[in-house]
Formats: structure tokens, C-alpha cells, sequence
């Protein structure tokens, strides 16, 4: 939908989504880091949240396509495939839907508690 | 560990002014015309590649007061990287290596470590690294994993309308079973995606996603006349699971993922 980029090539990315690349890969000598863990912990506090937020533009656009839009019901293997979409279970899983979303403990707990919060965008401006 | 960052700048006196930030490692043959980019400390910290025989590595003097870890200072380590990797085949060192001076650069880094930096240097020539990450759409982990279990349908129906006291143990069983559900297709979907990914790379890591969202979050190392392919597969998966999964497509990356190891320092 809005967010997906499939017609795209790649992207430089945010500096969030390579933050654990540069912080965590690459090669290291030991004796030779020199690093202010104090900035660093600060931006991968921030890093949490702007991913959490990446996450939450991606739920409201699928809630908004949701509206108008099929549900779609098959999964990686089926999609890929092109197989026959099962319309049949769509109303099962409506029904279900209210009672199993609070055994899906972490995300339908964490969701809520998510959403209020400012989207920060990473602060990318150049010096 | 934490005290460590003080300490570097207010503790160590010999702190000089020619402490030099480490970016990364290139054959010397494409350091010529190194183009002078801002580096780690703003514009007064030019990059340059400082030359030892076949290896260069990129380096920056760093002011003396400053210990990277700001955002600008992440941002300039990856926007020099970058750069090296349109350039050619790098080495990306780890953020926040600083030595002190050139010479130490020259015998502890490029000298000591010649070998085995040039052997890594081949192995990544003409290679670079793309990110290929899938989030699940609103639910549809759920909906996907639950669909068609007839036990799933059956314990739902028992719970429903029942008080949570007189059906807690159907709604254990229920809770259990769906998110052994949830993890199995989970396992599911991120084996089709690697099915489909796998052949394009050389190599390849898969990295925890981090989220409950996360299907696949995976770091591919390709040749660099594949990507018109890796991008062509990763187009289609896109439009192929358009509203289940919404794909997230990096790079070129520098090689992180596949320089990710750790030289001995040397004696001091």
C-alpha cells in the first residue's frame, strides 16, 4: 500500500536502519575504540523508537487500506505461488479476531502503548 | 566500560591533535583522488587515505576534545563509508576507532594486519551489501497463522462468551497454540523469502528482526552485477506480498556485515 516501496529501488536508508550495522559489524581492533557511550546510548534509545514508529505508520496505513481494501488472507509461500485465496476463512477469523488478539500478548499490549507517542523522525539534516 | 569515554578525553593527557578517526580500509590502487569529504569533528576534519604499500586506509585527524558518538559524528562515519563503496571495495571498520597518530595507523593497523587485510580486501572486491527487511501488516501474521486451524476455531468458539475464570484453561490452551501458530508461520514466511534471496547472494546473514512485526531481516552480500537481478527479486516479492508483508530494500551498504571480526591490537 501508501508504504510499501515495491516499486522502488533500494534506499540509503534511515541512520536508524543501519545504526546496529555501524555500532555492531565492520571490523574492530579492541584497544583502538574510542567511543562516548553516553551518545551512543541516547541514539540507540531513539533508534527503538523510530523503528517502533516505522512500525506504526505501516499499521496505520494498513488500517486505512483495510477499509477499502480485501484482506488479504494468504501467506509468503501461497502469494508467491499466485495459489487460489481462500475467502471462506476471512469470516472465521473476523469472528476470532477480537478473542485471540489478547493471547497475542506482546504486540497486542505493546501496540496500544505505542501509538500515542510523537513519530520522531531521525533528525538527518546535514552540518 | 561506561567510564571509558571520560576518561579517554579528560583522563589521558597525551591526547593529541593527531589522533586520527579510522573509517575503513581500500586497495591503495583506488585511494588516488580521494575526494576531501567532511569526516568525523565537521569540515575542519577532511578524509583522506593514508597509503602503505597496496592498502589505504581512510582516516581523519580528530579534534582532541572529541570522543565520537554524537549523531553527526554516526552520520559522517556511514556518509564517508558510502561513499568508499560507490568508489569501490572497502573494509568498514567499526565506529569509534581512533589511533594515535599515522604511524600507529601504518604499523598496527595496515602493517601488522597486512595479510589478512588484503585477503579480506579480495574477498569482498566487487561485492557489496544489501538489506533486505519485511515487516508484517497490521494482523496479518495473525490472521495468516491461524487460518484453517480447525483446533484454533474450536477453543476460540469454547472461550467465547465465557468468563475468563471458567474458561482459563481453554484459553491457556488457545493462547498456547496460537503462538506456536505464530512462530511457525513466522519460520515459514522467513524460509520462502531466504528461498527466494538465497540464490541471488554470496553470502548472507540472518539477523534477529527485533520486532514482533519482523519477518525476515537479512543482510545479503551480492556481486555488484546481480543487483539488477536482487533488485528485479526484490521488486517482485514486494508486489507479491503487497499487503501482507511491505518490504524495506538498503543499500549498497558497505561490507559491515561480512568485515564483522577482530584483529588482535598488537603489543604496545
Amino acid at each position: 500500500m501508501a508504504i510499501s516501496t515495491h516499486n522502488q529501488g533500494p534506499s540509503k536508508g534511515t541512520l536508524y536502519e543501519v545504526l546496529e550495522l555501524i555500532l555492531d559489524r565492520g571490523l574492530v581492533i579492541d584497544a583502538f575504540v574510542r567511543v562516548s557511550l553516553l551518545g551512543i546510548e541516547v541514539l540507540t534509545i531513539d533508534a527503538r523508537i523510530v523503528v517502533a514508529s516505522i512500525d506504526t505508520y505501516l499499521r496505520y496505513a494498513e488500517a486505512v487500506g483495510r477499509v477499502n481494501l480485501d484482506t488479504p488472507k494468504a501467506g509468503v509461500p501461497e502469494l508467491i505461488k499466485a495459489h487460489e485465496t481462500k475467502s471462506a476463512i476471512e469470516g472465521a477469523v473476523e469472528t476470532l479476531g477480537g478473542q485471540l488478539g489478547s493471547f497475542l500478548s506482546q504486540s497486542a499490549q505493546q501496540e496500544p502503548a505505542r501509538e500515542p507517542r510523537e513519530p520522531r523522525e531521525p533528525k538527518e539534516g546535514k552540518r | 566500560m561506561t567510564d571509558h569515554s571520560e576518561t579517554s578525553v579528560a583522563g589521558t593527557t597525551s591526547v593529541k591533535a593527531t589522533s586520527l578517526y579510522v573509517y575503513g580500509i581500500i586497495p591503495a590502487a583506488n585511494a588516488g583522488e580521494w575526494p576531501s569529504v567532511a569526516g568525523v569533528g565537521g569540515p575542519v576534519a577532511s578524509v583522506w587515505a593514508l597509503e602503505v604499500g597496496e592498502l589505504a586506509a581512510l582516516v581523519s585527524a580528530l579534534p582532541p576534545d572529541r570522543t565520537p558518538g554524537r549523531r553527526e559524528d554516526l552520520n559522517a562515519h556511514r556518509e564517508v563509508l558510502s561513499l568508499a563503496v560507490e568508489r569501490g571495495t572497502v573494509i568498514p571498520l567499526r565506529f569509534g576507532m581512533v589511533m594515535e597518530g599515522e604511524d600507529v595507523v601504518r604499523e598496527r593497523l595496515l602493517g601488522r594486519h597486512r595479510p589478512k587485510l588484503i585477503e579480506l580486501l579480495r574477498t569482498l572486491d566487487g561485492h557489496v551489501q544489501m538489506a533486505v527487511r519485511a515487516l508484517y501488516a497490521e494482523g496479518a501474521l495473525l490472521r495468516g497463522a491461524i487460518e484453517g486451524d480447525a483446533e484454533i476455531a474450536r477453543l476460540s468458539a469454547v472461550v467465547q462468551g465465557r468468563s475468563e475464570i471458567e474458561s482459563r484453561p481453554e484459553r491457556i490452551a488457545l493462547g498456547e497454540r496460537v503462538a506456536a501458530a505464530v512462530d511457525a508461520r513466522r519460520a515459514q514466511d522467513e524460509q520462502v523469502l531466504l528461498d527466494q534471496l538465497t540464490p541471488l547472494a554470496v553470502d548472507l546473514r540472518v539477523e534477529p528482526g527485533g520486532s514482533e512485526r519482523v519477518a525476515l531481516n537479512a543482510q545479503l552480500l551480492i556481486r555488484r552485477d546481480r543487483r539488477v537481478a536482487l533488485d528485479e527479486a526484490v521488486r517482485d516479492l514486494g508486489s507479491a506480498l503487497d499487503g501482507y508483508l511491505a518490504i524495506r530494500y538498503i543499500g549498497p551498504l558497505p561490507p559491515y556485515s561480512f568485515a564483522a571480526m577482530s584483529l588482535e591490537p598488537g603489543e604496545e
